[in-house]
Parts: C-alpha cells; sequence; structure tokens
C-alpha cells in the first residue's frame, strides 16, 4: 500500500472505529473535479464561479506563456490560465481550435479561466477527511496543494487556489487584461468569441489583427482591392518574424510591413521601360481630345511623365491631363518641377527648355497640358469623361466606404474604351464588371 | 482648385486685413471642405466670372464682423448696420481684387460681380455640395476664413 | 523783435482743399458703398474740401453732376457698380462737360479698365484701400496744383 493508500485505510478504521455503525463524517465541503493531464484534481466550491465551454479565446501578445488569451464572459474581459503551462506539467500542444473546458474562478474578488482537460462533476466530502499534501505528489508544487482527499475509490489533488493566483499570475493577468482593454478594437472581437461555432485559426486572428492596426497607424485599408497582396504579405511575415512578434505595435512596423506593396516607379519620373510599358498598354485612341485623370499626383513625376508619354503615342491629339492631390504642400510646386540633368534620358529631353541657373524645366505646350489641382477626390468630382484613370496605390489609403465611392466615380467617368492603371499590387474587386489585363508591370483595368 | 490660384488669394488676404487693421495677422493651415457653406455667421460673398466659374466668401462671426467694421471705421459701431454692412462688403471686395489682380499679372482673366452679404439667419448660398479651399486668418478682431470654390471653364 | 509767434500762420500748411480766395474746392463723390464714401468724404473734409453731394450709382452720379454743374471742381468715380458702372458714367460726364475732372477710384490696380477709364478722359486714378496721404496727393494734382 502507498502512504496515501494506508491513511485512507486509516481513515476508514477510524471510523469504523467509532462505530456504534454510525457514520460519523459530515458532508461539510464541496469541490468541483476535474482532470488535467490524466490526473484528478480539484477545487473548493465556494471559489468556483462558474463553468464554462469556449470555442477560443482572444490572443493576447506580451504575455506570460501560461496565459492563453482572454475571454469574454458576459462582458467582463478575464484571463486565461493554462495550469499545465503554470506547472510546467510536459503536455501536447493545443488544438486552437478546439472547444475548450474552463473552470471560472473568483479569488480575491479576481476572475479568472482555468482550462482543463474535462470536468468531471461536484463531489461532497467531509472537511475532516482532506490531508495535508505529500511531497510524493511531485507534479506540481507542494505550496500549490491544499491537500488531497479520497473520494469513492479517487484521488484527488485539492489546489489551493489562492495560493496559485498570488502575485505571479496575478502580475501576468493584470498584464493580459490591461494588454486587452487597452485596445478597444479587441473588445469586439471578443464579443466574436462567444459564439464557439466560428472557430477562427490563429493565422486568421492575427491577420485581423494587422488589418486593423494598418487602418490604425497608417491609414492602410485592406479590402477586396488589396487583400490578395496582404494575405501573400502575411505569409512571408510570419516566417520572417519571431514567433511573438508577429503584431504591428508601431507606426515603423507598419510601414515595413507595407514596404513591399507600393508601385515601382513611385516619386520619380518613369523610366523609359515604364513609359513603354504603360504606352503598351494602352488602347489604340482616335478621339480629338484624349483626358487623363492622375489622382495623388504629389509633387508631379507621374503628371509629367504621363504627358511625355502621351505626346509620344498621340503626337496630333489634344491631351489634357487633370492632376490632383489632397495634399497641399506636395502639389503646390509640381508647376514648376525641374528635372535634374543627369536624369534627363532621349525621351525626355525633346519637351525640356533651360531656363534661370541652368534649371532644366518642361516646355510650355507640355506645361500646358496639365492642370494641377489641390482637390480631395473623395470630395465631389466634377471632371469630365475619361479615356485614362492613374490611381496608383491610392484606393489602399482610403477607407471602405471612400474605396467604393472612388470606384463608382471611375465607373461613371471612364469612358467606355478607357482604362484605369491602380497599383501594381491593388486590382478592382472581382466580378464588379472590371476586365484585367497585363504589360510587364503594368496592370490595367477596362470595363467589359 | 487649380495651385496656381491659391497663393494669390493667400496674399491678398493677408495684405489686405494687414493694411485695413493694423495689427498682427497669421494664417491658419489651409484645408479644403467638401462642402462651400459659410458656417460662422457673416457672409461676403464676391462671385468669380472670365476663365473660371465661382466665388470667394468671407466668412466670420458677428463679434468679428463689428470689430473689423469698427476697426475699419476708426469708431466704435454699436450695431451691425447698413454701415458695418458696407464696411465688410469693401473688405471683401478689396481681397478679392487684389487676388484678381495677381491672377492677371499671371495671366488668368478673371471677372468679379459686385458683392452681397449675408447674415446668419438667412444663410442660403446655393452650391452646398461644391468643394472649397479654406484659408483661415486669424486678426486681432477674430478669425475670418477665407472660402474659396472655383472651377476652371472646361 | 519779430518772431514766429507773430505770424503763426505762416509756417502752418493751408488746407489743400481750400483755395486762396478761402473758398473750398467742390467735389461730388460717385460710390455705391456707403463705408468708401464715407472714407473719401472724412479724408476731403478734413482737409478743407467741400463734398457737395454723394451718389450711389452712375446713373446717380451722371444726374447730379449735371445738376450741381459747373459749381462741381471734381468727381471721384468709384468703377464697380450697379445700374451704371463707373466708366459709362465717366463717358456721359465727359460728353456733357469735356472739363470736367474725374478721378477714378479702383479696388484693382493697372486694370484694362483704369486704362480704359484714361483714355476715355479720367485726370487720374487711386487704388483702394485708401491711402489718405495718396488720395490727397493725387486730388490735388488734377486740380492743378
Amino acid at each position: 500500500m502507498t502512504g496515501v493508500e494506508s491513511r485512507a485505510a486509516d481513515i476508514k478504521e477510524k471510523e469504523a472505529d467509532d462505530g456504534r455503525g454510525e457514520r460519523v463524517a459530515v458532508i461539510d465541503y464541496k469541490m468541483v473535479t476535474f482532470s488535467l493531464a490524466g490526473k484528478d484534481y480539484a477545487i473548493d466550491i465556494m471559489q468556483v464561479k462558474e463553468i464554462a465551454k469556449a470555442g477560443r479565446f482572444t490572443y493576447v501578445p506580451n504575455t506570460s506563456p501560461f496565459v492563453l488569451g482572454v475571454y469574454n464572459l458576459r462582458g467582463d474581459i478575464i484571463p486565461i490560465i493554462d495550469l499545465r503551462i503554470f506547472f510546467n506539467i510536459p503536455t501536447k500542444a493545443r488544438d486552437s481550435d478546439a472547444i475548450e473546458n474552463m473552470i471560472i474562478i473568483t479569488v480575491d474578488e479576481q476572475t479568472f479561466g482555468i482550462v482543463v482537460d474535462v470536468i468531471d462533476k461536484v463531489v461532497g466530502i467531509s472537511r475532516s477527511s482532506i490531508q495535508p499534501p505529500h511531497p510524493i505528489f511531485g507534479d506540481i508544487n507542494i505550496k500549490y496543494i491544499h491537500g488531497v482527499v479520497e473520494n469513492q475509490g479517487r484521488l484527488y489533488i485539492l489546489l489551493d487556489v489562492e495560493r496559485i493566483f498570488s502575485s505571479r499570475v496575478k502580475a501576468a493577468e493584470a498584464e493580459a487584461v490591461a494588454e486587452a482593454e487597452a485596445a478597444p478594437r479587441l473588445a469586439e472581437k471578443l464579443a466574436q468569441t462567444v459564439d464557439p461555432v466560428k472557430a477562427q485559426t490563429r493565422d486568421e486572428l492575427d491577420i485581423s489583427f494587422i488589418r486593423d492596426a494598418l487602418a490604425a497607424l497608417i491609414k492602410f485599408y485592406v479590402t477586396s482591392v488589396n487583400d490578395h497582396w496582404v494575405a501573400a504579405r502575411y505569409r512571408e511575415w510570419r516566417d520572417i518574424r519571431a514567433a511573438g512578434d508577429i503584431q504591428l505595435n508601431s507606426e515603423e512596423d507598419a510601414r515595413q510591413y507595407i514596404g513591399s506593396f507600393y508601385s515601382p516607379e513611385t516619386a520619380a519620373f518613369w523610366s523609359e521601360a515604364y513609359i513603354d510599358a504603360v504606352a503598351a498598354i494602352l488602347p489604340a485612341n482616335q478621339a480629338k481630345i484624349i483626358n487623363v485623370w492622375i489622382i495623388g499626383c504629389g509633387k508631379g513625376y507621374e503628371a509629367y511623365s504621363m504627358a511625355v508619354l502621351l505626346r509620344e503615342k498621340y503626337p496630333s491629339t489634344r491631351i489634357r491631363i487633370y492632376a490632383n492631390d489632397s495634399d497641399l504642400l506636395a502639389i503646390s510646386n509640381a508647376p514648376m518641377l525641374t528635372m535634374p540633368e543627369s536624369a534627363i534620358s532621349p525621351k525626355y529631353r525633346p519637351h525640356l527648355v533651360q531656363g534661370v541657373g541652368g534649371v532644366w524645366t518642361f516646355d510650355q505646350s507640355l506645361k500646358d497640358m496639365i492642370l494641377f489641382e489641390y482637390h480631395d477626390c473623395t470630395n465631389q468630382n466634377a471632371v469630365p469623361t475619361m479615356d485614362i484613370i492613374m490611381a496608383r496605390d491610392v484606393l489602399s489609403f482610403m477607407n471602405p466606404k471612400q474605396q467604393t465611392a472612388m470606384i463608382a466615380d471611375f465607373t461613371e467617368k471612364l469612358k467606355d474604351n478607357g482604362v484605369v492603371i491602380l497599383g501594381r499590387n491593388e486590382a478592382m474587386p472581382q466580378h464588379s464588371g472590371w476586365l484585367r489585363s497585363v504589360e510587364g508591370e503594368v496592370v490595367a483595368f477596362s470595363k467589359e | 482648385m487649380r495651385v496656381e490660384y491659391i497663393n494669390p488669394f493667400v496674399e491678398a488676404a493677408y495684405n489686405i486685413l494687414t493694411e485695413v487693421l493694423g495689427g498682427e495677422i497669421k494664417r491658419g493651415e489651409l484645408y479644403l471642405k467638401s462642402t462651400s457653406m459659410p458656417v460662422m455667421g457673416v457672409a461676403a460673398l464676391v462671385g468669380l466670372a472670365g476663365d473660371v466659374e465661382g466665388r470667394v466668401i468671407f466668412d466670420m462671426n458677428m463679434d468679428s464682423a463689428m470689430k473689423i467694421a469698427s476697426r475699419m471705421n476708426n469708431e466704435e459701431l454699436k450695431s451691425f448696420d447698413d454701415l458695418a454692412k458696407a464696411t465688410i462688403t469693401e473688405l471683401a471686395n478689396l481681397i478679392t481684387a487684389q487676388a484678381v489682380t495677381k491672377l492677371h499679372d499671371l495671366g488668368f482673366r478673371f471677372d468679379l460681380t459686385p458683392p452681397a452679404l449675408f447674415t446668419g439667419d438667412n444663410m442660403e448660398i446655393s452650391d452646398h455640395e461644391v468643394e472649397a479651399l479654406i484659408v483661415p486668418m486669424e486678426t486681432s478682431q477674430g478669425r475670418v476664413e477665407v472660402n474659396v470654390a472655383i472651377r476652371d471653364r472646361m | 523783435m519779430i518772431s514766429k509767434q507773430d505770424f503763426p500762420t505762416i509756417n502752418e500748411r493751408a488746407p489743400e482743399g481750400v483755395r486762396v480766395d478761402g473758398t473750398s474746392f467742390k467735389v461730388l463723390v460717385v460710390d455705391d458703398s456707403m463705408f468708401v464714401a464715407k472714407q473719401i468724404g472724412q479724408i476731403l473734409t478734413s482737409e478743407g474740401y467741400d463734398v457737395v453731394a454723394t451718389a450711389v450709382d452712375g446713373l446717380d452720379g451722371v444726374e447730379k453732376y449735371k445738376e450741381l454743374c459747373p459749381n462741381v471742381d471734381l468727381v471721384t468715380m468709384d468703377i464697380t457698380m450697379p445700374k451704371m458702372d463707373g466708366i459709362s458714367a465717366l463717358e456721359q460726364i465727359m460728353a456733357f462737360d469735356k472739363n470736367a475732372k474725374v478721378v477714378m477710384i479702383s479696388a484693382l490696380g493697372k486694370e484694362e479698365l483704369v486704362k480704359k477709364a484714361l483714355l476715355l478722359g479720367a485726370k487720374n486714378y487711386i487704388v483702394k484701400p485708401l491711402d489718405r496721404k495718396k488720395v490727397l496727393e493725387r486730388i490735388a494734382s488734377v486740380l492743378g496744383k
């Protein structure tokens, strides 16, 4: 017989010895029993608030490993602890899709949840039958054991929850809850966690956090225009970042994430190769006047590059380029943009004139092709119908409602044989009436 | 709004306000508003025609209007009477005219139509959904917003 | 000893609006803005000129000129006015009296309109906002001093 069993036998004998056949032990203690890594445990029912099953927890970064996350218990955000990790019991990794069993505990007015393997039942015992812990129960630190008790052939290790949820765990919990409460959008996510049916993978959860961070930190909005790129980028990102460091916690993180998003030939005069690619993707056009709309023209590089391109491609057509930007500082010097001598290539040379101080600017007739306007395209647009719309890397920096309105504007303003050129990693929403064509790095959309 | 049109209005507002009010004039950050409605209570409107269509509105609250009119008349006006109204209207005219002169020098032909004055209760300026450039000017007599809505004639 | 105090008026500048014989120059102010008319009036009156009438538009201006003639020495004429603008009023006044002395008041400088007015017979022009010194200088020069 083991020490425990002999003790249990002693108790029985004691009872029996008292016995005038009467049972002396009174049921004055109830406990909730459960199993953890194959062993039976129990907790005083007075400390158990309730039992719950949950589909998934909201993962909270930057907390101790035994804090699995937080859970929305009817509005209260409570931390969820995995005792096996806390007790360093070797276990299989949890399947994050699984429905977990939780015991919700309240200690010192703090509420938290414990994930367990199986919740068994409520057992009533006599307080006197609780034996002090013995070091033989080496799995967990003895100080966390209130005692052991035997009941109907099973041995339960009674946990001292007050000791367990002492400063170390409390600090971790406070951290977790603070993290969760600091991000109000998380609360919305938590509202979703209550529904156990829609299990979400860890990846999907991480991507959705990244989407929120991109919008909040740098006003980059993920929609069907760019979500294919965001998802592909996530797979890369996950590989280059350390496991706990996937989330975007700063503007710098966010900018790093979208670093590879931008179209080539941005904020610079276009190379001859790019001019040729864009020229190739433009449809033939016999019109007398060609109207071009450039959204987010910035300092003007794109407008002048397009002007040079169109002059070459349609030499006898009148070209009108409407170049807009809502950044006054960027656009205010566009009418006088100069080209450094070193950058002048054969395509550009014929259109440049040298002015005061040897500075090269575009000739007046080319400048007259372009109307630079300080204008916010998310306000009403008064442009005429367009042959070409250039909106490279612009839609992604508009909120979803504005993106939809802008695309509707494109549909309305674009001539039937016109094209829209978006950013390299942007696309018109699928099945919305747009045909896609590609020419090297350039992607264009036309109406079906 | 066409980039070349912006500076003439900003400079004209600064120059005229400095000249007629005498105190320190501070220009705020320029911005675009999706609707061109004036918002503060007293609005002097000058129409623009020629190469463009549109108008300039000088938007201010009643308190500032009274202070500005008093300052320009070198006497404390007691109510927003005909003289006060004529004074604010003239201010609008002066700023717009100087801007137009500068634009003229740049090769843009604008004409001014005679100004009109609107006060709070009957603000009904027809072009609600036209984008406006706002040039906020802080004067010792209060804030004046120069509200410009111009479209090039296609 | 004779000193400055004995002849207090010698070093005083005579108001420009007053002739040697003590009579004031008579001015007709034509302007649709109550404020501008008041401003011009104040400047002129402070310098001894006599503002004999104010007209609120071109039509009113021409009529008043015809009535007052020859008891008006100078006309200040705003360019932009309702009913009849300053250019048209100028034309009519010059047709009525080829010796009329008209000074244009304009918010626009070097404007085509100002040039046109000068060609039609206006003697000079003053740009707003009104500067007291400039106003008096130009008017004095027109009145031949």
